[in-house]
């Protein structure tokens, strides 16, 4: 990848950060106790202090409550699961997939990227390999079937919003432009893709582990049968490009969306729980 | 009660409730759980509607935009939305238990009715309440030297009336015990039952001042201080080592918030106030744990009740205070009681419609939350329905007798005394 795409890959995470951070900021206007503080505290004062309880949590007995909690409550929602097994599934979809997604593409990023700067040699180590090939047949089969997940979880998030009875229904508009970019951002992939295959003309044997933009270049070429290698290959660049810059966007945009949520109720839920599981041993 | 706008206050909140209020995922479970929302049909009284609503709120005052140039508020349809949302709610906590990411949100609704409190926006009935409490120390018409006027009719009392300067049990009857006559067999039981057991205890008549809770969920945070200091001194004078309440309401405030209280910003009064949460030297027990003790300890000589008994779990006894246990194993000590649970029991019970000043603001709301738990409660077959809580069973009495039912509501301590003085066939 050229260097001025890891310089705005680099500014983007800064203005996650960023906007997390700004976000933060109004949490940290509360007090720390519920019947006020005994004196003004700083931002900063109220930050270190939730850190040091934390801390003396994380270093204590209470630190199996907070494994606890994380696991069963932020990362597999069990109370969600025995609640409304049909929301739990499309979360678990939805959730499980984007993290499974990025946690590819990262690990992707630093075999093509950061491993041959260290001075790996190809061939040493399968993972790597794996890794940096799009067309290894795992990597692809693992990168469409999470995209089919998650397809899958846009689809009954939806599906399930629009059935819901409409009273009690909590979508709004913006979270129904969220599905929709999230679906875009699949999408788009999708044809990037396709427009590959087309332009390296992928032999079959190598493009169908990657089956969703196998499939569609199949589409697409019926579609255009004419159309040369070199016309798919600036399909390819512009695809690419509208693929990139939706996933910036996306990301510049998760503190202010519904996807906040992934941050906010991980760390509240994980505190909360602990709380929780104290008071039912208290008892 | 002027209202005014453009004044919402983060700092009303504290850092976990503003943490909770942007990790909310709009599942929208809270809303289907809710009894508010049952027992009105109307979504605008919803949790999830209101934390949209208080987030939006927030988001607005502290987004960029907002910072910049100033606060864009709610419509006004939209505040008043709030406001009606915040007071119909029995802050009974079915939401808080129920969320799947467990998101703290009775403290937020707590805190939500104190801003809007601040603000002047809240139900007029709450001033009448406010001005009792702060006047006469309870929750009643009444003056406070008429507190223990139910113990006219037990039998075999000291002169005294059991307000000794010395004891080592305090019994904290609370204000509707105290007040409200359809309950005064509570307090009288009790007494009875202590009384049988030889437990050396006293009552603070008037020296007994509300718990405060009232006035906190209500939204007047401020003013319930001084009620705290009042009941913990007064308690203490007496060297107790142990407190027991009648009413889950006061358990939970002197167990849980008036630590809180204790542990926050005493200082910022004008009278000298010591660190109050040394000063709670008691063990502080609702009388379902001190009357479990007791049975335990052989105290009382209990007679078969050939009855199927149910059992409602109080709001602030089973999902705040976590008691769920004690009531039904102390149930299952007497003789002869087929014990039977409701559909939906300990952290899942449903409230009884009586909480968070709802009776005060909306009856008919209230009655209507009653009648669904009514309904549960008929469905059992039970012939008594057994609570912890004289709010409870005052709001389910009246209840069962608009639905023509024959089932008796009454308290543990009620069904206690009826099995030590003979049981019944």
């Amino acid at each position: 990848m050229q260097i001025h795409y890891w310089i705005i890959h680099i500014l983007i995470i800064f203005g996650l950060i960023g906007g997390l951070i700004f976000k933060a900021v109004t949490i940290f206007e509360g007090n720390i106790n519920k019947f006020g503080d005994r004196k003004n505290i700083s931002k900063w004062g109220k930050f270190w202090h939730f850190i040091g309880r934390f801390a003396s949590n994380f270093f204590s007995k209470k630190f199996w409550y907070i494994v606890l909690g994380v696991f069963l409550d932020v990362l597999f929602h069990f109370k969600l699961l025995r609640e409304k097994p049909l929301k739990w599934f499309v979360h678990t979809l939805l959730f499980w997939g984007l993290f499974l997604l990025f946690l590819l593409s990262i690990l992707s990023g630093i075999a093509v990227e950061f491993a041959p700067a260290l001075g790996y040699q190809t061939g040493s180590n399968w993972f790597i390999d794996m890794l940096a090939d799009m067309d290894n047949r795992w990597t692809a089969l693992l990168n469409d079937g999470l995209n089919l997940l998650i397809l899958a979880g846009v689809g009954l998030a939806l599906i399930k919003g629009f059935i819901q009875k409409k009273k009690i229904r909590m979508f709004e508009n913006l979270d129904i432009f969220l599905i929709f970019f999230i679906g875009f951002i699949l999408v788009s992939g999708w044809f990037t893709e396709a427009s590959r295959y087309l332009a390296e003309e992928t032999p079959y044997y190598i493009a169908k582990f990657g089956f969703m933009g196998y499939w569609l270049s199949i589409l697409m070429k019926l579609i255009s049968p004419s159309t040369s290698p070199q016309v798919w290959e600036i399909w390819n660049r512009s695809w690419w490009h509208i693929h990139i810059i939706t996933v910036w966007l996306l990301f510049l945009y998760i503190p202010f969306s519904k996807l906040s949520h992934v941050i906010f109720s991980s760390i509240a839920g994980s505190v909360n729980s602990l709380e929780k599981r104290l008071l039912i041993k208290e008892h | 009660m002027e209202k005014t706008k453009n004044k919402i206050d983060a700092k009303k909140f504290t850092v976990s409730e503003l943490l909770d209020i942007q990790g909310c995922t709009r599942c929208g479970i809270c809303t289907e759980l809710c009894c508010a929302y049952a027992g009105s049909n109307d979504v605008e009284v919803s949790p999830a509607k209101k934390l949209n609503l208080l987030k939006k709120r927030i988001d607005n005052k502290y987004s960029l935009l907002g910072r910049i140039f100033g606060q864009r508020e709610l419509s006004e349809k939209e505040l008043t939305e709030l406001e009606k949302a915040a007071f119909q709610c029995t802050l009974c906590a079915r939401c808080e238990i129920e969320c799947p990411v467990n998101l703290g949100l009775k403290d937020i609704w707590f805190s939500l009715r104190e801003e809007l409190v601040e603000e002047g926006r809240y139900p007029e009935s709450l001033d009448m309440l406010k001005n009792m409490l702060v006047k006469g120390k309870n929750i009643s018409f009444e003056t406070n030297e008429s507190r223990i006027d139910w113990i006219n009719q037990v039998t075999d009392i000291p002169e005294n009336k059991y307000v000794k300067e010395q004891a080592e049990v305090v019994y904290f009857v609370g204000c509707v015990s105290s007040f409200s006559p359809r309950v005064f067999k509570i307090p009288r039981s009790v007494v009875k039952l202590f009384q049988l057991a030889n437990v050396d205890f006293a009552l603070m008549g008037e020296d007994e001042w509300c718990c405060g809770f009232p006035l906190i969920g209500a939204g007047f945070k401020e003013e319930a201080m001084q009620f705290t200091e009042h009941n913990i001194d007064s308690v203490n004078k007496r060297g107790a080592k142990y407190l027991v309440n009648s009413c889950p309401t006061c358990y939970h405030a002197w167990k849980h918030i008036y630590p809180e209280i204790a542990k926050a910003h005493m200082d910022r009064y004008t009278y000298p106030v010591p660190v109050l949460s040394d000063k709670i030297n008691f063990d502080i027990l609702h009388e379902v744990q001190f009357l479990f003790k007791l049975s335990k300890e052989g105290k009382f000589k209990l007679n078969p009740v050939n009855k199927k008994i149910t059992y409602h779990d109080p709001c602030d006894l089973g999902r705040s205070s976590g008691i769920y246990d004690e009531p039904r194993e102390l149930i299952k000590l007497i003789p002869g009681v087929q014990f039977i649970e409701l559909q939906n029991i300990r952290e899942n019970a449903k409230c009884c419609g009586g909480g968070g000043d709802v009776e005060a603001i909306s009856a008919d709301l209230s009655e209507n939350i009653a009648k669904i738990r009514v309904h549960e409660i008929v469905d059992s077959g039970a012939d008594i329905v057994v609570s912890s809580c004289q709010q409870c069973v005052r709001t389910i009495a009246g209840a069962l007798k608009k639905e023509k039912s024959k089932i008796k509501a009454m308290d543990i301590s009620e069904l206690l005394l009826e099995s030590i003085e003979g049981g019944s066939e």
